[in-house]
Protein backbone atom coordinates (compact mmCIF):
# COMPACT_ATOMS: atom_id res chain seq x y z
CA UNK A 1 0.00 0.00 0.00
CA UNK A 2 2.60 2.12 0.74
CA UNK A 3 4.57 1.27 -2.35
CA UNK A 4 1.56 2.45 -4.38
CA UNK A 5 1.38 5.50 -2.42
CA UNK A 6 4.91 6.53 -3.08
CA UNK A 7 4.65 5.23 -6.43
CA UNK A 8 1.63 7.72 -6.83
CA UNK A 9 3.71 10.22 -5.55
CA UNK A 10 6.84 9.86 -7.57
CA UNK A 11 3.89 9.60 -10.77
CA UNK A 12 2.70 13.23 -10.02
CA UNK A 13 5.86 14.56 -9.34
CA UNK A 14 7.47 13.29 -12.90
CA UNK A 15 4.49 14.12 -14.71
CA UNK A 16 6.17 17.78 -13.47
CA UNK A 17 9.23 17.08 -15.19
CA UNK A 18 11.14 15.52 -12.21
CA UNK A 19 13.63 13.83 -13.89
CA UNK A 20 14.98 12.24 -9.95
CA UNK A 21 11.58 11.02 -9.53
CA UNK A 22 11.13 9.37 -12.50
CA UNK A 23 14.75 7.54 -12.48
CA UNK A 24 13.82 6.16 -8.75
CA UNK A 25 9.90 5.32 -10.47
CA UNK A 26 11.97 2.84 -13.00
CA UNK A 27 14.65 1.45 -10.71
CA UNK A 28 12.61 -1.32 -10.28
CA UNK A 29 11.84 -2.66 -13.86
CA UNK A 30 15.27 -1.10 -15.69
CA UNK A 31 16.76 -4.16 -15.60
CA UNK A 32 14.41 -6.42 -16.37
CA UNK A 33 12.96 -4.28 -19.58
CA UNK A 34 16.60 -3.91 -20.34
CA UNK A 35 17.03 -8.00 -20.39
CA UNK A 36 13.75 -8.36 -22.39
CA UNK A 37 15.28 -5.71 -24.99
CA UNK A 38 18.10 -7.50 -25.41
CA UNK A 39 16.70 -11.19 -25.55
CA UNK A 40 14.28 -9.48 -28.63
CA UNK A 41 17.07 -7.86 -30.46
CA UNK A 42 20.22 -9.97 -29.23
CA UNK A 43 22.14 -7.13 -29.48
CA UNK A 44 23.61 -5.26 -26.25
CA UNK A 45 23.92 -1.82 -28.10
CA UNK A 46 20.48 -2.16 -29.77
CA UNK A 47 18.93 -3.24 -26.73
CA UNK A 48 20.56 -0.52 -24.74
CA UNK A 49 19.46 2.27 -27.62
CA UNK A 50 15.60 0.81 -27.01
CA UNK A 51 15.75 0.80 -23.36
CA UNK A 52 16.30 4.83 -23.70
CA UNK A 53 14.04 5.30 -26.15
CA UNK A 54 11.53 3.30 -24.01
CA UNK A 55 11.99 5.75 -21.09
CA UNK A 56 11.96 8.52 -22.57
CA UNK A 57 8.40 7.91 -24.21
CA UNK A 58 7.61 6.77 -21.04
CA UNK A 59 8.82 10.60 -19.35
CA UNK A 60 7.24 12.13 -22.13
CA UNK A 61 3.95 10.24 -22.28
CA UNK A 62 3.20 10.06 -18.30
CA UNK A 63 0.44 12.06 -18.74
CA UNK A 64 -1.56 9.10 -20.40
CA UNK A 65 -0.57 6.29 -17.29
CA UNK A 66 -4.54 5.73 -16.21
CA UNK A 67 -3.27 3.60 -13.88
CA UNK A 68 -5.47 0.67 -14.64
CA UNK A 69 -2.72 -1.62 -14.83
CA UNK A 70 0.56 -1.29 -13.07
CA UNK A 71 2.93 0.77 -13.70
CA UNK A 72 5.97 -1.63 -14.38
CA UNK A 73 3.54 -3.40 -16.86
CA UNK A 74 2.98 -0.24 -19.14
CA UNK A 75 6.46 0.64 -19.13
CA UNK A 76 7.41 -3.92 -20.04
CA UNK A 77 4.14 -2.66 -22.83
CA UNK A 78 6.46 0.39 -23.94
CA UNK A 79 9.36 -1.21 -24.06
CA UNK A 80 8.23 -4.47 -26.24
CA UNK A 81 6.63 -2.18 -28.59
CA UNK A 82 9.52 -0.09 -29.41
CA UNK A 83 11.14 -3.47 -29.83
CA UNK A 84 8.95 -4.20 -32.30
CA UNK A 85 9.48 -0.77 -34.02
CA UNK A 86 12.84 -0.86 -33.78
CA UNK A 87 13.23 -4.45 -35.51
CA UNK A 88 10.48 -3.29 -38.06
CA UNK A 89 12.71 -0.06 -39.15
CA UNK A 90 16.07 -2.38 -39.24
CA UNK A 91 15.07 -5.38 -41.12
CA UNK A 92 16.33 -4.49 -44.20
CA UNK A 93 20.04 -3.41 -42.62
CA UNK A 94 19.92 -6.92 -40.92
CA UNK A 95 18.61 -9.02 -44.00
CA UNK A 96 21.81 -7.06 -45.91
CA UNK A 97 24.55 -8.83 -44.79
CA UNK A 98 25.92 -10.21 -47.59
CA UNK A 99 26.89 -14.08 -47.94
CA UNK A 100 28.92 -13.95 -50.46
CA UNK A 101 32.33 -13.29 -50.54
CA UNK A 102 35.49 -13.63 -52.65
CA UNK A 103 38.75 -15.87 -52.66
CA UNK A 104 42.23 -14.93 -53.53
CA UNK A 105 41.33 -16.83 -57.48
CA UNK A 106 38.35 -14.51 -57.73
CA UNK A 107 35.87 -16.80 -57.28
CA UNK A 108 32.68 -16.37 -55.11
CA UNK A 109 32.22 -18.23 -52.40
CA UNK A 110 29.26 -18.70 -50.49
CA UNK A 111 29.94 -18.05 -46.20
CA UNK A 112 26.41 -19.95 -44.70
CA UNK A 113 26.74 -19.96 -41.17
CA UNK A 114 26.78 -23.01 -39.07
CA UNK A 115 24.98 -22.93 -35.88
CA UNK A 116 23.82 -26.29 -35.46
CA UNK A 117 25.37 -28.58 -33.47
CA UNK A 118 28.45 -30.68 -34.64
CA UNK A 119 27.30 -34.09 -34.81
CA UNK A 120 29.47 -35.74 -32.20
CA UNK A 121 28.02 -33.69 -29.76
CA UNK A 122 24.91 -35.10 -27.44
CA UNK A 123 21.22 -33.17 -27.43
CA UNK A 124 21.78 -32.28 -23.79
CA UNK A 125 25.09 -30.97 -24.75
CA UNK A 126 23.78 -28.81 -27.38
CA UNK A 127 21.26 -27.43 -25.19
CA UNK A 128 22.80 -24.25 -24.09
CA UNK A 129 21.27 -21.06 -23.85
CA UNK A 130 22.86 -19.90 -26.61
CA UNK A 131 21.72 -22.75 -28.92
CA UNK A 132 18.23 -22.46 -27.29
CA UNK A 133 17.99 -18.15 -28.23
CA UNK A 134 19.26 -19.06 -31.54
CA UNK A 135 16.80 -21.16 -32.17
CA UNK A 136 14.32 -18.88 -30.84
CA UNK A 137 14.98 -16.54 -33.47
CA UNK A 138 13.74 -19.23 -36.39
CA UNK A 139 10.59 -19.15 -35.16
CA UNK A 140 7.39 -16.48 -35.73
CA UNK A 141 7.74 -13.49 -33.88
CA UNK A 142 4.43 -13.53 -32.12
CA UNK A 143 5.75 -17.16 -30.47
CA UNK A 144 9.64 -15.79 -29.86
CA UNK A 145 7.85 -12.35 -27.39
CA UNK A 146 5.48 -14.65 -25.23
CA UNK A 147 8.27 -17.35 -24.91
CA UNK A 148 10.56 -14.14 -23.96
CA UNK A 149 8.33 -13.23 -21.63
CA UNK A 150 7.04 -16.24 -19.95
CA UNK A 151 9.80 -18.47 -20.12
CA UNK A 152 13.03 -16.50 -19.75
CA UNK A 153 11.66 -13.27 -17.80
CA UNK A 154 8.85 -14.72 -15.74
CA UNK A 155 5.78 -12.61 -16.10
CA UNK A 156 2.92 -13.81 -15.23
CA UNK A 157 -0.07 -15.05 -17.51
CA UNK A 158 -1.71 -11.63 -16.61
CA UNK A 159 0.62 -9.40 -16.93
CA UNK A 160 1.68 -10.93 -20.54
CA UNK A 161 -1.90 -10.26 -21.44
CA UNK A 162 -1.57 -7.00 -20.00
CA UNK A 163 1.79 -6.07 -22.05
CA UNK A 164 0.60 -7.95 -25.40
CA UNK A 165 -2.92 -6.58 -24.87
CA UNK A 166 -4.82 -9.82 -25.38
CA UNK A 167 -6.80 -12.10 -23.23
CA UNK A 168 -4.87 -14.48 -20.41
CA UNK A 169 -6.49 -17.70 -23.23
CA UNK A 170 -4.75 -16.10 -26.33
CA UNK A 171 -1.69 -16.15 -23.86
CA UNK A 172 -1.42 -19.74 -23.14
CA UNK A 173 -2.71 -20.97 -25.92
CA UNK A 174 0.08 -19.08 -27.73
CA UNK A 175 2.48 -19.99 -25.60
CA UNK A 176 1.87 -24.09 -25.66
CA UNK A 177 1.95 -23.03 -29.61
CA UNK A 178 5.20 -21.35 -29.18
CA UNK A 179 7.21 -24.22 -26.53
CA UNK A 180 5.62 -26.44 -28.95
CA UNK A 181 7.46 -24.80 -32.06
CA UNK A 182 11.08 -24.15 -30.44
CA UNK A 183 10.97 -27.51 -29.63
CA UNK A 184 10.46 -28.78 -32.59
CA UNK A 185 12.73 -26.52 -34.30
CA UNK A 186 15.57 -27.67 -31.86
CA UNK A 187 15.32 -31.22 -32.89
CA UNK A 188 14.63 -30.51 -36.55
CA UNK A 189 17.97 -28.58 -36.17
CA UNK A 190 19.66 -31.57 -34.24
CA UNK A 191 18.54 -34.40 -37.03
CA UNK A 192 20.00 -32.27 -39.82
CA UNK A 193 23.13 -31.65 -37.92
CA UNK A 194 23.06 -35.84 -37.24
CA UNK A 195 22.41 -35.94 -41.15
CA UNK B 1 6.70 -52.33 -31.83
CA UNK B 2 6.07 -48.97 -34.02
CA UNK B 3 3.74 -48.27 -30.68
CA UNK B 4 6.47 -48.52 -28.44
CA UNK B 5 9.12 -46.47 -30.69
CA UNK B 6 6.44 -43.30 -30.95
CA UNK B 7 5.79 -44.05 -26.76
CA UNK B 8 9.47 -43.56 -26.40
CA UNK B 9 9.80 -40.55 -28.64
CA UNK B 10 7.06 -39.21 -27.05
CA UNK B 11 8.83 -39.55 -23.87
CA UNK B 12 12.04 -38.08 -25.27
CA UNK B 13 9.67 -35.04 -26.80
CA UNK B 14 8.74 -34.41 -23.03
CA UNK B 15 11.89 -34.51 -21.70
CA UNK B 16 13.20 -32.57 -23.99
CA UNK B 17 10.71 -29.91 -23.47
CA UNK B 18 11.32 -29.85 -19.48
CA UNK B 19 15.14 -29.46 -20.24
CA UNK B 20 14.04 -26.34 -22.92
CA UNK B 21 11.89 -24.69 -19.86
CA UNK B 22 14.62 -25.01 -17.52
CA UNK B 23 17.37 -24.25 -19.71
CA UNK B 24 15.58 -20.86 -20.97
CA UNK B 25 14.70 -20.36 -16.61
CA UNK B 26 17.92 -20.57 -16.09
CA UNK B 27 19.34 -18.27 -18.34
CA UNK B 28 21.12 -15.29 -16.64
CA UNK B 29 19.69 -11.85 -16.00
CA UNK B 30 22.26 -9.49 -18.00
CA UNK B 31 23.48 -5.96 -15.65
CA UNK B 32 22.93 -2.66 -17.30
CA UNK B 33 25.71 -1.41 -18.67
CA UNK B 34 27.30 1.56 -16.71
CA UNK B 35 28.16 3.58 -19.77
CA UNK B 36 23.78 3.35 -20.34
CA UNK B 37 23.05 4.38 -16.68
CA UNK B 38 24.69 7.77 -17.31
CA UNK B 39 23.71 7.83 -21.16
CA UNK B 40 20.38 7.53 -19.66
CA UNK B 41 20.63 9.86 -17.22
CA UNK B 42 21.63 12.28 -19.45
CA UNK B 43 19.12 11.88 -21.77
CA UNK B 44 16.36 12.19 -18.76
CA UNK B 45 17.41 15.33 -17.51
CA UNK B 46 17.06 16.92 -21.15
CA UNK B 47 14.01 15.38 -21.40
CA UNK B 48 12.81 16.93 -17.65
CA UNK B 49 13.68 20.39 -18.73
CA UNK B 50 12.04 20.05 -22.22
CA UNK B 51 8.40 19.28 -20.14
CA UNK B 52 9.01 21.47 -17.78
CA UNK B 53 9.57 24.14 -20.58
CA UNK B 54 6.19 22.76 -21.94
CA UNK B 55 4.17 22.51 -18.94
CA UNK B 56 4.93 26.28 -18.08
CA UNK B 57 4.25 27.23 -21.65
CA UNK B 58 1.10 25.20 -21.33
CA UNK B 59 -0.10 27.23 -17.94
CA UNK B 60 0.77 30.37 -19.76
CA UNK B 61 -1.46 29.36 -22.51
CA UNK B 62 -4.57 28.16 -19.82
CA UNK B 63 -3.83 31.25 -17.72
CA UNK B 64 -4.26 33.36 -21.10
CA UNK B 65 -7.33 31.56 -22.07
CA UNK B 66 -9.25 32.20 -18.79
CA UNK B 67 -7.96 35.75 -19.18
CA UNK B 68 -9.53 36.27 -22.63
CA UNK B 69 -12.41 34.01 -21.64
CA UNK B 70 -13.31 35.97 -18.64
CA UNK B 71 -13.02 39.17 -21.06
CA UNK B 72 -15.06 38.01 -23.97
CA UNK B 73 -17.50 37.12 -20.62
CA UNK B 74 -17.19 40.92 -19.75
CA UNK B 75 -17.71 42.35 -22.79
CA UNK B 76 -20.81 39.71 -23.90
CA UNK B 77 -22.35 41.25 -20.43
CA UNK B 78 -21.68 44.91 -21.72
CA UNK B 79 -23.30 44.29 -24.72
CA UNK B 80 -26.47 42.61 -23.56
CA UNK B 81 -26.84 45.51 -20.67
CA UNK B 82 -25.66 48.38 -23.24
CA UNK B 83 -28.47 46.27 -25.54
CA UNK B 84 -31.03 46.27 -23.05
CA UNK B 85 -30.89 49.56 -21.86
CA UNK B 86 -31.18 51.08 -25.36
CA UNK B 87 -34.05 48.91 -26.14
CA UNK B 88 -35.63 50.05 -22.73
CA UNK B 89 -35.04 53.57 -22.99
CA UNK B 90 -34.21 54.10 -26.95
CA UNK B 91 -32.66 57.19 -26.22
CA UNK B 92 -29.70 56.79 -28.56
CA UNK B 93 -32.09 55.89 -31.98
CA UNK B 94 -30.37 53.00 -31.79
CA UNK B 95 -33.37 50.63 -31.69
CA UNK B 96 -35.25 53.33 -33.16
CA UNK B 97 -33.74 53.02 -37.15
CA UNK B 98 -36.95 51.02 -38.08
CA UNK B 99 -39.59 54.13 -37.59
CA UNK B 100 -37.43 56.27 -39.67
CA UNK B 101 -36.54 53.61 -42.38
CA UNK B 102 -40.46 53.26 -42.69
CA UNK B 103 -41.06 56.72 -43.84
CA UNK B 104 -37.81 58.61 -44.78
CA UNK B 105 -34.13 58.53 -44.26
CA UNK B 106 -33.13 61.31 -41.46
CA UNK B 107 -31.59 63.51 -43.97
CA UNK B 108 -35.01 63.83 -46.30
CA UNK B 109 -36.71 64.23 -43.03
CA UNK B 110 -36.76 68.54 -43.68
CA UNK B 111 -37.85 67.83 -47.12
CA UNK B 112 -40.21 65.27 -46.01
CA UNK B 113 -41.71 67.67 -43.40
CA UNK B 114 -41.94 70.51 -45.80
CA UNK B 115 -43.51 68.63 -48.07
CA UNK B 116 -46.28 67.41 -45.94
CA UNK B 117 -46.21 71.06 -44.01
CA UNK B 118 -49.68 71.55 -45.47
CA UNK B 119 -51.46 68.28 -45.16
CA UNK B 120 -50.05 68.47 -41.02
CA UNK B 121 -51.32 71.69 -40.75
CA UNK B 122 -54.45 71.17 -42.61
CA UNK B 123 -55.67 68.02 -40.36
CA UNK B 124 -54.37 70.01 -37.18
CA UNK B 125 -56.18 72.50 -38.47
CA UNK B 126 -59.42 70.08 -39.49
CA UNK B 127 -58.72 67.46 -36.84
CA UNK B 128 -57.33 69.39 -34.26
CA UNK B 129 -60.57 71.40 -33.24
CA UNK B 130 -62.79 69.67 -30.35
CA UNK B 131 -65.43 68.96 -33.18
CA UNK B 132 -64.99 65.44 -34.06
CA UNK B 133 -66.95 66.24 -37.41
CA UNK B 134 -64.04 68.03 -38.42
CA UNK B 135 -62.11 64.77 -39.27
CA UNK B 136 -64.50 63.93 -41.42
CA UNK B 137 -65.36 66.52 -43.44
CA UNK B 138 -61.11 66.63 -43.94
CA UNK B 139 -61.45 63.33 -45.22
CA UNK B 140 -63.99 63.74 -47.60
CA UNK B 141 -62.21 66.69 -48.80
CA UNK B 142 -65.10 69.29 -48.32
CA UNK B 143 -63.33 72.14 -47.67
CA UNK B 144 -66.23 74.85 -47.23
CA UNK B 145 -68.08 72.18 -44.54
CA UNK B 146 -64.30 72.02 -42.84
CA UNK B 147 -64.26 75.41 -42.73
CA UNK B 148 -67.35 76.10 -41.15
CA UNK B 149 -66.89 73.21 -39.01
CA UNK B 150 -63.26 74.80 -37.76
CA UNK B 151 -64.89 78.04 -37.44
CA UNK B 152 -67.54 76.40 -34.76
CA UNK B 153 -64.87 74.71 -33.62
CA UNK B 154 -63.11 77.88 -32.81
CA UNK B 155 -65.58 79.28 -31.26
CA UNK B 156 -66.52 76.86 -28.56
CA UNK B 157 -63.09 76.09 -27.67
CA UNK B 158 -59.94 78.14 -27.76
CA UNK B 159 -57.82 77.28 -30.36
CA UNK B 160 -54.46 74.99 -29.64
CA UNK B 161 -51.27 75.78 -31.17
CA UNK B 162 -49.40 73.83 -33.30
CA UNK B 163 -47.68 72.09 -30.67
CA UNK B 164 -50.57 71.79 -28.22
CA UNK B 165 -52.87 70.16 -31.42
CA UNK B 166 -53.24 66.38 -30.09
CA UNK B 167 -51.23 64.47 -33.45
CA UNK B 168 -52.32 62.06 -35.56
CA UNK B 169 -50.49 59.12 -35.30
CA UNK B 170 -49.96 58.70 -39.30
CA UNK B 171 -46.35 59.27 -40.98
CA UNK B 172 -46.63 62.81 -41.97
CA UNK B 173 -47.45 64.22 -38.71
CA UNK B 174 -44.49 61.98 -37.15
CA UNK B 175 -42.20 63.47 -39.45
CA UNK B 176 -43.06 67.06 -38.57
CA UNK B 177 -42.99 66.25 -35.37
CA UNK B 178 -39.47 64.42 -36.09
CA UNK B 179 -38.32 67.44 -38.30
CA UNK B 180 -38.38 69.64 -35.38
CA UNK B 181 -37.09 67.63 -33.43
CA UNK B 182 -34.02 66.72 -35.23
CA UNK B 183 -33.45 70.28 -36.79
CA UNK B 184 -34.77 72.35 -33.78
CA UNK B 185 -37.22 74.04 -35.71
CA UNK B 186 -40.96 75.20 -34.01
CA UNK B 187 -43.28 75.69 -36.58
CA UNK B 188 -45.15 78.91 -35.87
CA UNK B 189 -48.15 78.33 -37.73
CA UNK B 190 -51.08 81.08 -37.96
CA UNK B 191 -55.14 79.02 -36.69
CA UNK B 192 -55.85 79.64 -39.89
CA UNK B 193 -54.81 78.46 -43.21
CA UNK B 194 -55.05 80.61 -46.33
CA UNK B 195 -56.86 79.23 -49.72
CA UNK B 196 -56.47 79.99 -53.13
CA UNK B 197 -60.38 78.58 -54.42
CA UNK B 198 -60.92 75.91 -52.63
CA UNK B 199 -57.67 74.27 -52.08
CA UNK B 200 -55.75 75.80 -48.87
CA UNK B 201 -52.08 76.58 -49.87
CA UNK B 202 -48.92 76.67 -48.20
CA UNK B 203 -48.39 79.05 -45.58
CA UNK B 204 -46.04 81.80 -46.47
CA UNK B 205 -43.56 85.01 -44.94
CA UNK B 206 -45.78 86.79 -47.08
CA UNK B 207 -48.83 85.81 -45.71
CA UNK B 208 -47.25 86.16 -42.08
CA UNK B 209 -46.75 88.95 -42.47
CA UNK B 210 -50.55 90.18 -43.42
CA UNK B 211 -51.48 88.22 -40.66
CA UNK B 212 -49.34 90.78 -38.29
CA UNK B 213 -50.56 93.58 -40.10
CA UNK B 214 -54.08 92.67 -39.62
CA UNK B 215 -53.19 92.44 -35.71
CA UNK B 216 -51.62 95.84 -36.18
CA UNK B 217 -54.73 97.04 -37.65
CA UNK B 218 -56.78 95.75 -35.40
CA UNK B 219 -55.18 96.07 -32.83
CA UNK B 220 -57.65 97.23 -29.06
CA UNK B 221 -60.74 95.05 -30.64
CA UNK B 222 -61.10 91.68 -30.30
CA UNK B 223 -61.46 89.52 -33.47
CA UNK B 224 -61.46 86.23 -34.73
CA UNK B 225 -60.24 85.55 -38.36
CA UNK B 226 -62.85 83.36 -40.23
CA UNK B 227 -61.27 82.97 -43.71
CA UNK B 228 -58.34 84.17 -45.60
CA UNK B 229 -58.58 83.91 -49.48
CA UNK B 230 -55.76 84.58 -52.05
CA UNK B 231 -56.67 85.70 -55.17
CA UNK B 232 -53.92 83.75 -57.77
CA UNK B 233 -54.46 86.40 -60.26
CA UNK B 234 -54.06 89.14 -58.41
CA UNK B 235 -51.98 88.05 -55.27
CA UNK B 236 -54.00 90.08 -53.00
CA UNK B 237 -55.03 88.58 -49.47
CA UNK B 238 -59.07 88.94 -48.63
CA UNK B 239 -58.99 88.20 -44.72
CA UNK B 240 -62.72 87.82 -43.10
CA UNK B 241 -62.87 88.39 -39.40
CA UNK B 242 -65.29 89.11 -37.27
CA UNK B 243 -64.93 91.67 -34.61
CA UNK B 244 -66.20 90.17 -31.33
CA UNK B 245 -65.70 93.52 -29.31
CA UNK B 246 -64.00 96.99 -29.86
CA UNK B 247 -61.84 98.93 -27.56
CA UNK B 248 -64.26 99.79 -24.93
CA UNK B 249 -65.28 96.12 -24.78
CA UNK B 250 -68.39 96.48 -26.23
CA UNK B 251 -70.08 93.29 -27.76
CA UNK B 252 -70.34 94.26 -31.48
CA UNK B 253 -70.31 91.09 -33.67
CA UNK B 254 -69.37 92.87 -36.39
CA UNK B 255 -68.26 91.33 -39.79
CA UNK B 256 -65.26 92.61 -41.51
CA UNK B 257 -63.54 91.98 -44.75
CA UNK B 258 -59.75 93.34 -45.17
CA UNK B 259 -57.90 93.00 -48.16
CA UNK B 260 -54.14 92.90 -48.26
CA UNK B 261 -51.89 93.68 -50.99
CA UNK B 262 -48.84 95.43 -52.15
CA UNK B 263 -47.66 95.32 -48.46
CA UNK B 264 -50.73 97.11 -47.51
CA UNK B 265 -53.89 96.14 -45.44
CA UNK B 266 -56.64 97.95 -45.86
CA UNK B 267 -60.52 97.12 -45.56
CA UNK B 268 -62.58 95.99 -48.55
CA UNK B 269 -65.69 97.69 -49.50
CA UNK B 270 -68.84 96.04 -49.44
CA UNK B 271 -68.86 94.65 -53.06
CA UNK B 272 -72.62 95.53 -53.48
CA UNK B 273 -72.98 99.17 -55.06
CA UNK B 274 -75.47 101.35 -53.91
CA UNK B 275 -77.56 103.14 -57.21
CA UNK B 276 -75.95 105.38 -58.51
CA UNK B 277 -72.69 105.58 -56.75
CA UNK B 278 -69.92 103.67 -58.29
CA UNK B 279 -67.73 101.19 -56.34
CA UNK B 280 -64.95 103.42 -56.95
CA UNK B 281 -66.45 106.20 -55.00
CA UNK B 282 -67.54 104.20 -52.28
CA UNK B 283 -64.02 102.87 -52.03
CA UNK B 284 -62.93 106.20 -52.04
CA UNK B 285 -65.39 107.31 -49.24
CA UNK B 286 -64.87 104.19 -47.58
CA UNK B 287 -60.71 105.11 -47.48
CA UNK B 288 -61.67 108.63 -46.11
CA UNK B 289 -63.46 107.33 -43.57
CA UNK B 290 -60.74 104.78 -42.52
CA UNK B 291 -57.96 104.82 -40.97
CA UNK B 292 -54.61 105.40 -42.64
CA UNK B 293 -53.76 101.69 -44.23
CA UNK B 294 -50.27 100.49 -42.53
CA UNK B 295 -47.48 99.32 -44.08
CA UNK B 296 -46.19 95.90 -43.99
CA UNK B 297 -42.68 94.93 -44.73
CA UNK B 298 -42.23 92.02 -46.75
Amino acid sequence: MADVYNEAILIEKAKSGDEASFELLIQNCKTKAYNTALRYLRDEEDAMDVLQESMIKVFRHLDKFKGDCKFDTWVYRIVVNTCHDFLRKNKHQRNNISIYRADEDGETIIDLPDTSPTPPEAFDAKLTATYVLSCLDKIPKDQKEIIILRDIQGFSYEEISQILECSMGTVKSRINRARQKLKHMILEQYDESCV
Amino acid sequence: MERNMELDNEKIIDNDLEKLLAILHNIPEEKIPDKFERRLSEALKEEGKRIRQEKLLITARKKRNRYLKAAAVIAACFVVVFASLSVYNDDIGLFSWHNVSEEAPVGDIMLAAEDSDSTAEERASYGAAPGAGAEKAAESEDMELAADLRVMAERSAPAPSSRELPQESDGNSDNVDNAELYFGMQATEPDILCREGSQYIKTTEEYRNYLKLLDEYLSGYEYELTDCERDSDTGAYMFTVLILSDPEGQIVNVPLTLRGEQGVIYEQPEQQSTEGEPIEEQLEGNDAEEEEPQTGSD
